[in-house]
């Protein structure tokens, strides 16, 4: 009966198998090999070593601006982008009054395609015609003029906006965590005398740090990955001022130069990875929030 | 045993499922019939006579081909307002024996498509591609020698420019894209009004004179030129294509058509100074990641004297949907200074796949003929100027030109001392690229000329092929 049974189970794991191979193993397998070779995409790959990796860490200041700008914005989303979306959580948890509106205004933008937000706020920051200088221009100053995109003054902070304030993501994550704490302990602690601030720090922050942990996971390896805002508002411009690791392989690509393209798309996979491990790390996320 | 038979079962029919959906691999090209044409069958072996025996054959079965591709001349693009007419006038005039279908698509996704499709050897029967991606088909023998068809077509062969049939045809003697029958020179455009406003009849002929103009203009409280950054820079690069063509050196290096990958020159960097110069101080602030429909605004609403762009710019001016009723009247043409016109007879530009059906393959030859003969080609001329050598327009043709495609034409006729290539034609992708997003930066004067040039120079070593 077991030997029966184990042959169904083996049966029933093939297909994700083949999906996991197919879809993930394979595509990374070509990613990492095709990153020795010189590839127009076309013809047959021919291997060039380490070529591809001396033109991407030698050649230029590219993989150097991106990585910077890489660390800004995760600075920002493990900074902003988390906690505000882990605060909106607390508004849905807590529900005061009006906390249906919140949640209204929050979820409703954020059901909307990146993509679509970038081509929405370039109508926002257009120098003529957007809201964001008409609304200066109205205030008094008749003269003012900033392109916001693409002024390298600002373009960084104007990017940063498509996607700092979207974090229905880390709400969901975190209220999920919240819901699920169990009442007993925030009942214990109240009759043992513990303010509402004090129930939050030690008892809600504690317990939700592996779903704070898994929010900053998925909200740098999404700046790592961060490719429609850019591509539809700057294209990493003015000069590298937005420049990132997906538009990288992205030149890579429209230079018919694959090679290179796969071995940026093998270092993004091993910034992946490092975030992975970093965040696990600092989160404590392989520990029991019960110890 | 049962169950086993009924997952077989199950199985064969997934397959076959996926079978049936493989097998639609083109969708470009089809037949009105069930009988569609071998999409393996390789035209390389077929010989002009082959084709004709096929062309009557389907003539005679009365079975109408329809073919099938994309395009970008639709919708708002300039071109759409000649090419889609046109192309239903070929229909109407092969109804029930050839019908193009236009898959509209927006000119900057086009050769993303393209590319895409290649990659999955699923190219539509009519393709426009890029010199980068062109050179690789041709390396790799995928294009259709149009050589046979052409020679077989008199009608064709004998308007074609010399230049640019030697262009199109490569290291084999195959004839890899259709080559031009016709010259479009790119000028300048400037609204009269606002030149007499500055006390300018007549603008310079000399780079110098033309920045004094721009002086006077911007004294008379009027902004001169439209460019842009956003985009691909377009009508800034045409200044800069002008200023590069009117020195020797850089008329050399135009001329001669390779690609070029070091800007760090004394020519480049002056140019890219000047160009700087014609952003801080002779533009629009709205100049700064303006794209084309931005600039051309600027224009049209009478903001600026003067913007650069070709002749099919012209039907523009009087559309009323873009600028106001009169403005064409307002509008006048001219070549660049020092006698410069922009624009060349090379390029890639019609190209067939040479996996296509035989019977597409004759339907095209066929539009090729159509758009060449000499109504359709005179009516091309009149509608969005230019000039075909080998075909002189008649008077009739003549006397529906445009009065500022005439004034155009009649300026490069008395004016032109050399036809040149644009930047954008001896520059890899990388640095066409580079150079629009670099813009903003010389136009804010965040970036010196001579890093504009190292960067491009930069770009285009680590990209060289």
């Amino acid at each position: 009966m077991y030997k029966y049974n184990k042959r169904w189970v083996y049966l029933f794991i093939v297909p994700t198998l083949i999906v996991f191979l197919t879809f993930y193993f394979v595509p990374i397998l070509t990613v990492f090999t095709t990153g020795f070779t010189e590839w127009n995409g076309f013809n047959a790959p021919k291997f060039i070593g380490l070529a591809n990796y001396k033109m991407m860490f030698f050649d230029d200041n590219s993989i150097t601006v991106s990585l910077i700008n890489l660390l800004k914005w995760s600075l920002i989303a493990a900074f902003i982008h988390v906690p505000f979306g882990a605060l909106v959580a607390f508004i849905m948890y807590k529900r005061p009054v009006g906390w249906r509106f919140v949640r209204g205004v929050f979820m409703i933008p954020n059901v909307i395609a990146v993509s679509a937000w970038a081509i929405i706020y370039r109508f926002i920051f257009n120098d003529q015609m957007g809201l964001l200088n008409n609304f200066i221009r109205k205030l008094g100053f008749s003269d003012f003029h900033t392109n916001w995109f693409f002024d390298r003054q600002y373009a960084f902070s104007a990017i940063s906006l498509t996607w700092v304030f979207y974090a229905v993501i880390v709400t969901l994550l975190v209220l999920s965590d919240l819901m699920a704490i169990p009442r007993e302990l925030h009942e214990a602690a109240t009759i043992d005398g513990a303010t509402e601030a004090q129930i939050h720090w030690r008892i809600n922050f504690p317990l939700i740090r592996g779903s704070l942990g898994t929010a900053v996971i998925l909200s740098v390896i999404a700046r790592i990955t961060m490719f429609e805002a850019i591509f539809l508002t700057t294209k990493g411009g003015p000069g590298n001022s937005t420049y990132n690791i997906s538009v990288m392989l992205y030149d890579g690509i429209i230079n018919y130069q694959f090679g290179y393209a796969n071995a940026v798309a093998t270092v993004m996979i091993i910034l992946g990875i490092g975030v992975l491990a970093i965040t696990t790390k600092v989160f404590k996320m392989n520990k029991s929030v019960y110890n | 045993m049962r169950r086993m038979r009924f997952l077989l079962a199950a199985c064969m029919l997934v397959f076959s499922l996926a079978a049936c959906s493989s097998g639609n691999n083109s969708g470009s090209t089809s037949t009105d019939t069930s009988s569609t044409g071998n999409n393996n069958k390789t035209a390389n072996d077929t010989t002009a006579e082959k084709a004709d025996d096929t062309a009557t054959k389907n003539a005679d079965s009365g079975k109408e081909v329809v073919i099938k591709f994309p395009s970008y001349k639709t919708g708002n693009n300039v071109g759409a307002i000649f090419y889609l007419p046109q192309i239903e006038r070929f229909n109407t005039k092969y109804a029930g024996k050839y019908k193009i279908e236009i898959e509209e698509i927006v000119q900057d996704e086009y050769a993303k498509k393209i590319k895409l499709l290649y990659q999955q050897k699923k190219l539509p029967p009519l393709i426009e591609t890029d010199k980068e991606l062109a050179d690789i088909m041709i390396n790799n023998g995928d294009l259709l020698d149009l050589k046979p068809y052409i020679d077989k077509n008199p009608d064709i062969k004998n308007i074609l420019i010399d230049d640019s049939v030697k262009y199109n045809t490569d290291k084999n003697g195959k004839i890899v894209s259709l080559p031009l029958a016709f010259e479009r020179p790119i000028g300048m455009y400037y609204n009269k009004e606002l030149l007499k406003k500055a006390g300018i009849n007549e603008l310079s002929t000399t780079w110098d004179g033309f920045f004094g103009d721009l002086d006077k203009l911007k004294a008379a409280g009027v902004t001169p030129l439209s460019l842009m950054t956003g985009e691909n820079g377009w009508t800034t690069m045409l200044l800069a294509s002008a200023m590069i063509a009117s020195e020797p050196e850089g008329q050399a290096i135009l001329t001669k058509g390779d690609i070029v990958t070091n800007f760090n020159t004394p020519l480049w960097i002056n140019t890219f100074a000047k160009v700087q110069k014609l952003l801080a101080d002779y533009t629009t602030k709205s100049a700064l990641g303006a794209t084309y429909s931005i600039a051309a605004n600027e224009f049209f609403s009478e903001n600026t004297a003067m913007i650069a762009n070709g002749p099919w710019m012209v039907a523009d001016f009087s559309n009323t949907d873009k600028a106001s009723a009169g403005f064409a009247d307002k509008v006048g043409a001219t070549i660049y200074p020092n006698g410069v016109a922009l624009g060349s007879a090379d390029g890639y530009w019609y190209s067939i796949p040479k996996d296509t059906p035989q019977e597409v393959v004759d339907g095209l030859i066929e539009y090729f003929k159509f758009i060449y003969s000499p109504d359709e080609l005179n009516a091309f001329l009149v509608a969005e100027g230019g000039f075909a050598p080998k075909l002189p327009m008649p008077d009739e043709a003549k006397a529906k030109l445009n009065p500022i495609l005439r004034q155009l034409n009649d300026e490069v006729g008395s004016k032109m001392k050399t036809l040149n290539r644009l930047i954008y034609d001896i520059v890899p992708q990388s640095v066409s690229d580079l150079f629009a997003k670099n813009l903003p930066l010389l136009a804010t004067k965040d970036m010196t000329p001579e890093a504009f040039c190292k960067a491009m120079t930069d770009t285009a070593e680590k990209f060289k092929k």
